[in-house]
């Protein structure tokens, strides 16, 4: 936060001048891990809990099936995985792979290899899991490991999807 | 009822949040609230200032009760 209040200040508070350098601040695997320990910690600790802001509707030039079923997926209540619950959690992923086959079902045939790896990544997660009973703690040192591995591929595939709901499907996170 | 035998050593009671826990829960929920409720896509830079400030002095005083276990990823945010 304090390290971007001087990229701020050169573009004299214009978040739009200034989203590019401030994304790149905080592109980086390393953060992305810290936030997520930090975001459990205050749920599991705090007793926070995790609030998503839906999604805005497609616009009128795209409805087709996978615009709809993209706008629904990131709309669906989520209060976030429950890290403390294995059984919460196992029914968490087992929801997750099953909107990622339904999304799967209508795609466009371009983006098909995207979604793949996001849906291979899930399932390697919930292979890993259950290997640990869905016990978050006990999984850890694996998923880090092989989240370090997939990272890139996982974000690059990410970007391209999350690109086409913006300016395909007209849908603005 | 409870015959007091286990809260004699304490074995069923969960011990009470260490204070700085406590604060910095405290914190995080103000940060959070302050988070949801603030509209970036249409601040004007006066009211992303404001805002970008004091979540940053949020985090100022997050850092002086961040729990030993989160303190490098606290630093990193």
């Amino acid at each position: 936060m304090q390290s971007s209040i001087p990229i701020l200040e050169s573009h004299e508070w214009d978040l739009s001048a200034a989203v590019d350098e401030i994304t790149a601040l905080f592109d980086d695997p390393a953060v992305d891990a810290a936030d997520a320990r930090l975001d459990a910690f205050d749920v599991e600790v705090c007793g926070i809990e995790p609030v998503d802001e839906p999604a805005d509707d497609p616009q009128d030039g795209n409805a087709s099936p996978y615009c709809q079923a993209s706008f629904a997926l990131n709309n669906e209540p989520d209060d976030g995985i429950p890290f403390g619950d294995p059984a919460g959690v196992e029914e968490y992923y087992d929801d997750l792979l099953a909107s990622l086959a339904s999304l799967h079902a209508v795609v466009p045939e371009e983006l098909k290899p995207h979604l793949d790896v996001l849906g291979e990544t899930f399932s390697t997660f919930c292979v890993i899991l259950e290997q640990c009973e869905f016990d978050f703690t006990a999984a850890g040192p694996d998923l880090d490991a092989y989240q370090a591995d997939v990272e890139a591929e996982f974000d690059a595939a990410a970007d391209v999807l999350d690109a086409h709901d913006e300016n395909v499907c007209g849908i603005v996170f | 009822m409870d015959d007091g035998d286990d809260m004699d050593d304490g074995d069923d009671m969960d011990a009470p949040p260490a204070p700085n826990v406590n604060e910095f829960c405290s914190l995080s929920e103000i940060a959070d609230q302050s988070d949801n409720e603030f509209d970036i896509e249409s601040a004007t830079p006066a009211e992303l200032e404001n805002y970008w400030r004091s979540q940053a002095a949020l985090v100022d005083q997050g850092t002086a009760v961040v729990p030993e276990e989160l303190r490098d990823d606290f630093a990193l945010m």
